[in-house]
């Protein structure tokens, strides 16, 4: 078997250990809804999580929210002494909403590890009165 | 990271026993939020040969709410998270983020150079730098001829 060979072989086993990179954990964020005539206002707590690596879907009446991390805040260099939460997490969480959305409308801006989305409800269409004719 | 106690000296079968039943928690219900002891906020520190830094999971707080205090060898992290405002006529369909005062101390195994001690806040969480003081730092000893 040449070199070139065993490195071929030595790279299609896969990494085991401390080599093989940590699958994130998927935690629930927290929320808050709150709604009012017009719109629904959603509050989730994400931190670690930037707009960039944020991700919204609405399908229907499915909204997902999903937020992923990149970094490690630079913790390559240290060890871990004393842990409370895994370093490596994202979030996603799943919603059915009652309410029609005007999906154009919908706006999310992200602070502090915040996300607040708000979602306007469609305006109602002008009821009307249907007329019934003898006939 | 499972049979390790930090302070050997003071070794307790029921702390050993707390702390691997708060390893479990951690490993297999990450409460994400608190820790496995409700406390608040929950906290990664991690050591190297220079400092120790703390990385806090606190989204959605104004840093004018915030203070960090370090002191000979403890670190103080006080804070509060103000509560939503709800917009008028608004009314809740479901409240689950939390709100108030807070307030952790630690002890670190040695004595930390206060001075310059640095804290940042970036998309939720909050880093806090200790450098240890300089006398327990690793220093390097030239040898020179007699």
């Amino acid at each position: 078997m040449t070199t070139k060979e065993l490195k071929k072989t030595e790279a299609a086993v896969p990494a085991t250990g401390r080599n093989q990179a940590a699958k994130p954990v998927i935690l629930t964020p927290l929320v808050d809804i709150m709604e009012t005539d017009k719109e629904v206002i959603l509050v989730a707590d994400m931190p670690g999580v930037n707009e960039s690596n944020v991700d919204i879907d609405l399908q229907g009446n499915n909204l997902t929210i999903k937020g992923t991390r990149d970094d490690k805040f630079g913790m390559d260099d240290a060890q871990l002494v004393r842990g409370e939460y895994r370093p490596e997490y994202c979030y996603e969480r799943q919603f059915t909403i009652g309410e029609v959305i005007d999906m154009k409308g919908i706006s999310a801006c992200m602070k502090d590890g915040v996300l607040r989305l708000t979602l306007p409800k469609q305006k109602e269409l002008a009821p009307r009165r249907i007329q019934v004719k003898a006939g | 990271m499972l049979w390790r106690s930090a302070r050997p000296s003071l070794w307790n079968p029921w702390h050993d026993l707390r702390n691997f039943n708060d390893e479990i928690s951690r490993l297999f219900g990450d409460l994400g939020e608190f820790t496995t002891r409700g406390e608040y906020p929950p906290v990664n520190v991690w050591f190297n040969d220079y400092e120790a830094r703390f990385t806090v999971k606190l989204p959605g707080v104004n840093l004018a709410d915030l203070e960090i205090t370090a002191n000979q060898d403890t670190l103080t992290i006080k804070g509060n998270r103000a509560a939503e405002v709800l917009p008028e006529g608004a009314n809740y369909l479901r409240q689950e983020r939390g709100s108030g005062s807070f307030v952790r101390t630690f002890a670190l195994p040695f004595p930390v150079d206060s001075e310059n001690v640095e804290a940042g806040y970036k998309d939720g969480i909050l880093v806090v730098r200790l450098p240890k003081a300089k006398s327990v730092q690793p220093r390097k000893i030239n040898v020179t001829t007699a």
